[in-house]
């Protein structure tokens, strides 16, 4: 057995653990994945082999690593979702708007965006994006594919709440315009509200989407939850504890959100 | 009466594609005249609400609201419509909004009153529709009179030169219709300018200045309550009329006094 195991001798090993972790860290965010988690592989392989008091303390050793890497992981994850269902609801709700009111010239751009938009895997939009946006102006990998993502998700966001729109009753435009409302104050005051009340719980399920589809923004080395469980999963050799750890945390804040949401949705909730 | 009218219909005519709903319809309505226009369904009396506020453009003829041809090209359809108060049938309260914001949102969004100013307006017109106490309420918790009283006062709130209901009473129970015509005859009588689409007679007798008997896009007959219900000079006008009274009536007595004369017979020891 390797003596590195045995006693005091493994408190060197750990630290050398976290010293990697933090001298790798900036190398990690230039998105080249691969070469570094091999180096680890030899060293944390042999942590399997071990009493079992100290497979429990070596455990939760790892799930302290586990934690100490995802949890930066968890804001950008956060971030990225938080920011593409924004962009993706200002988007959503125009082209919604642009479908239904937008007439002969601008109801076929809103419907092509969304057809067009939704036929491409998202993976693809982020690397268009990515590219095309890293060409023209200098944008971190975050920002362009929390982008791309509310990019996609407004063509979803566009169908949502164009289904919501139809669904409010036609008399409430022809009411608002019979008291002399323009069509754009009869569209944001009186249609809209009541629009994205009824599309709340279709909103919900978006949201659980775009937070699945934020991992994808690993392609263009954003270093999300899901890749930072990665790494931390060839670290320590322990990808159900990294993974598992990771996958709780999407439920949380799955749970989290839905609840939020359904609050909003008893709250606002109106009988037609 | 020698006063101008407030509104005036010229020849007005309205296809819908290749159809003509409205086939040439002259009227004058003046001020504080109440009109109650009455025909059969389908005879195009909502459409010709509608065009008078221009929900539907007219096809032909011309209208003016007081002096103003609003039929004109350029005229701005939403300082008119401010102007024209419209009541309709299925109500269409704003269901995201309470009773007090349902006749607010006009004044603010439209013209431009400042909130607290709207809310004192807002609640002098509840007051005015018997419904101050329900201000905070949403439309689905009102029942069908309270709801069509909150929409005449959405439609007041405007202070329009002129009301148009569109059967305003059709979709109630008939215990809810009195309220709701209880409010519209105190508006009459208020002295504002009415033109009504309903057929409820016992409305039309003794509030209406005027009836105009509607029937597939013309105007058959017009006259006071008088001469339509007593001795209407055309045929038709008499033939629906005494059915629409007939109808009325027979919806109650002949079954009540049946019921009654069952009950008696069942009681007897
Ligand atoms: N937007 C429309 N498009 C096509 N036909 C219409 C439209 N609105 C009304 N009509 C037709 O016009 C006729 C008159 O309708 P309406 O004015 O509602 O009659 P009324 O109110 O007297 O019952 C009906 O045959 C109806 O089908
Ligand atoms: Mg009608």
């Amino acid at each position: 057995m390797d003596p590195r195991l045995h006693g005091d001798d493994k408190k060197p090993e750990i630290s050398t653990f976290y010293d990697s972790i933090k001298t790798e860290t900036p190398q990690e965010k230039s998105g080249r994945p691969g070469q570094d988690e091999a180096s680890f592989v030899g060293a944390s392989a042999t942590t399997f082999h071990v009493t079992h008091q100290e497979a429990m303390s070596v455990l939760s050793r790892s799930l302290l690593t586990v934690l100490q890497y995802l949890i930066p992981g968890i804001g950008i994850t956060v971030s990225v979702t938080l920011i593409a269902l924004t962009i993706g609801l200002v988007i959503g709700t125009v082209m919604a708007v642009l479908r239904i009111y937008g007439g002969r010239f601008l109801s076929p751009v809103a419907a092509v965006y969304s057809i067009v938009v939704r036929a491409v895997p998202v993976v693809v939009i982020i690397f268009i994006l990515f590219f095309v946006i890293s060409e023209l102006v200098d944008l971190s990998p975050f920002l362009s594919g929390a982008i791309a993502l509310g990019f996609a998700s407004g063509a979803y966001q566009s169908e949502i709440f164009r289904g919501a729109i139809l669904s409010v009753p036609p008399g409430q435009m022809i009411a608002a315009r019979a008291i002399g409302m323009s069509r754009f104050t009869a569209i944001r005051s009186i249609i809209l509200p009541q629009a994205v009340r009824l599309a709340i719980p279709a909103w919900s399920n978006e949201f659980t989407l775009v937070l699945k589809d934020s991992t994808l923004v690993y392609v263009i080395g954003v270093p999300e939850l899901l890749r930072r469980a990665q790494w931390v999963s060839a670290r320590t050799l322990e990808p159900f504890l990294a993974f598992g750890t990771a996958a709780a945390f999407y439920i949380v804040f799955t749970l989290l959100a839905s609840r939020l949401l359904g609050t909003l949705e008893r709250r606002y909730k109106i009988i037609m | 009466m020698p006063e101008k009218p407030i509104l005036r219909i010229e020849n007005l005519r309205k296809s819908f594609g290749g159809t003509e709903i409205i086939k040439g319809i002259s009227l004058e309505v003046l001020p504080r005249e109440v009109v109650v226009i009455v025909g059969p369904s389908g005879t195009g009396k909502s459409t010709l609400l509608q065009c008078i506020n221009l929900l539907t453009r007219p096809t032909g003829g011309r209208i003016w609201l007081a002096d103003r041809e609003i039929t004109a090209p350029g005229v701005n359809v939403n300082r008119i419509r401010q102007r024209i108060g419209m009541v309709f049938q299925e109500f269409n309260l704003f269901n995201h909004l309470t009773t007090l914001d349902n006749v607010t949102i006009g004044l603010t969004r439209v013209l431009g009153m400042k909130a607290d100013e709207a809310r004192r307006k807002g609640r002098f017109e509840l007051d005015r529709v018997g419904l101050s106490d329900h201000a905070d309420k949403y439309p689905a918790q009102l029942s069908g009179g309270q709801k069509q009283r909150v929409g005449i006062a959405r439609a007041l709130g405007m202070d329009p030169a002129i009301m148009l209901f569109d059967e305003p009473t059709s979709a109630l129970d008939p215990e809810l219709t009195g309220e709701v015509l209880n409010v519209m005859h105190k508006l009459a009588r208020e002295g504002m300018t009415m033109l009504v689409v309903s057929h409820e007679m016992g409305f039309a007798r003794e509030v209406a200045h005027r009836i105009v008997f509607m029937e597939a896009g013309f105007i058959v007959e017009a006259g006071p309550p008088q001469q339509l219900f007593e001795a209407p000079r055309s045929e038709r006008a008499r033939q629906f009329l005494s059915m629409i009274a007939r109808s009325h009536n027979g919806a109650d007595s002949p079954e009540d006094q049946r019921g009654r004369v069952a009950d008696d017979a069942t009681r007897k020891p």
